[in-house]
């Protein structure tokens, strides 16, 4: 019986994609049907996602998703694409060659905008020893070639675009999926990580040009483990720039957390208290660098202080589970 | 006016009022406030904090505004005024009221920033 997404085949891949049964399978917390007949997105479907469990027939469905060319003369004159949520299209169509990214782009707008079970931060966030290196930033600040970078040297990936906070635990919650670069990171990553394998590169998105990588293997097998806040730390890459770790006080942080969030309006007061305690329990700074491999040293040191975080029963939330 | 209450939690002092959660951490120059009724998060401005942390080091409010209101040389009409200031906020329940108002003062001063 197979497993997981690569042991089923290329050939097999693409057939479910295409089925009415779509491929299913598990990304952290989350269960996912994707059905989509474009051979772009079949292929990064079995070069990025190999590693992730299938799911049965019976098991719970989050996301019902799909990627398709919608009807029309544009199929055949300057092609789009059209992401699919329940059958439904909430955006506009894309140019017909950023398939797999629309895809991608689709499931994070899913997660954010409907799992309100989770306090959801634009965030990249990483684990070593248990604990979690919380990156809140916008897009262009350097988060997600730091993510990438850190993932490759003794950090393990939760995700690199958004931080999944449980209220009732107060533990990051971790859901790795393919990490996306764009512009020049791609390239100082590929520089900096021989043996990385992107998929296709993707131009002229509204990013710029986009490539993704997959996640390592261990992250997805370890995507059942969370992970403790214990840094929060703001990054800003910098042309130029020396290496900058500062302390950052705690009230600071948490006004740049609750910017950084997109869910924090559904909580209310108990989005305030929880945002207060991963404050209270974890180590603030804001980092400016742009040398990747100081910044891995930095990191690397950060890891082995202990933070200033407080014991998980002390903030009144368990640490079992 | 509602009950506030100061209890430390650890790091973080927590402060409710009528209305407002306020946090703020020792050593810090600012706090945070979120105000139930607007569902908002606001930056608490130093001059706020202080107001706060010396409500929190055990300074009641009329000590502190007498303080503040404290002539040089107190004449003797204002000896009267001030024995009438500290009869209107002897009571803890005013002391409370009065920081309450303060802080929501502070917020409709524009002494607070409004980010959330």
């Amino acid at each position: 019986m197979t497993s997981t997404v690569g042991e089923l085949g290329y050939r097999e891949i693409c057939s479910l994609l295409r089925s009415d049964q779509g491929l299913r399978l598990k990304t952290g917390p989350f269960g996912n049907r994707i059905r989509s007949a474009l051979p772009q997105v079949a292929q990064a479907v079995a070069n990025l996602y190999g590693n992730y469990p299938l799911l049965q027939k019976d098991d719970f469905i989050d996301f019902d998703v799909g990627v398709s060319r919608p009807s029309g003369l544009r199929r055949w004159w300057q092609p789009q694409v059209s992401f699919q949520l329940d059958g439904n299209a909430p955006f506009n169509p894309l140019p017909g060659d950023q398939g797999f990214p629309l895809l991608e782009w689709g499931l994070n707008w899913c997660v954010y905008g409907m799992c309100h079970q989770y306090l959801i931060l634009h965030a990249a966030v990483l684990e070593r020893g248990g604990r979690a290196l919380i990156l809140p930033a916008p897009s262009g600040s350097g988060k997600s070639t730091l993510c990438a970078a850190l993932l490759f040297n003794g950090w393990r990936l939760l995700s690199d675009e958004l931080a999944l906070l449980d209220p009732v635990s107060g533990q990051c919650i971790a859901n790795p999926r393919p990490v996306s670069l764009k512009n020049e990171s791609i390239t100082v990553i590929g520089e900096l990580v021989s043996d990385i394998e992107f998929g296709s590169r993707v131009h002229e998105t509204s990013k710029g040009t986009v490539a993704h990588f997959a996640a390592p293997k261990a992250a997805v097998d370890s995507a059942s483990s969370p992970a403790w806040p214990a840094w929060i730390v703001l990054p800003r890459w910098q042309a130029g720039s020396a290496l900058k770790l500062q302390p950052l006080d705690k009230a600071r942080t948490l006004m740049h957390l609750v910017e950084n969030a997109f869910n924090y309006d559904v909580y209310g007061a108990e989005g305030f208290e929880l945002l207060s305690q991963v404050v209270t329990r974890s180590a603030c700074f804001s980092f400016e660098y742009s040398d990747l491999g100081e910044a891995i040293a930095c990191f690397s040191k950060l890891s082995h202080q202990a933070g200033d975080g407080l014991a998980s029963s002390s903030l009144g939330w368990s640490t079992s589970g | 006016m509602g009950e506030v209450i100061h209890s430390l939690n650890d790091s973080a002092v927590f402060t409710t009022a009528a209305g407002l959660l306020i946090k703020q951490w020792p050593g810090e120059d600012t706090g945070v406030v979120f105000t139930t009724a607007e569902r908002k998060t606001h930056l608490i401005s130093p001059l706020a904090a202080t107001i706060l942390e010396l409500s929190r080091s055990g300074n009641s409010v009329s000590g502190l505004l007498a303080q503040w209101t404290e002539p040089d040389a107190p004449t003797a009409q204002h000896a009267g005024q001030q024995v009438l200031f500290e009869d209107e906020y002897s009571s803890e329940e005013h002391s409370r009221n009065t920081l309450s108002e303060a802080v929501q003062g502070l917020i409709q001063a524009g002494l607070l920033r409004r980010l959330g």
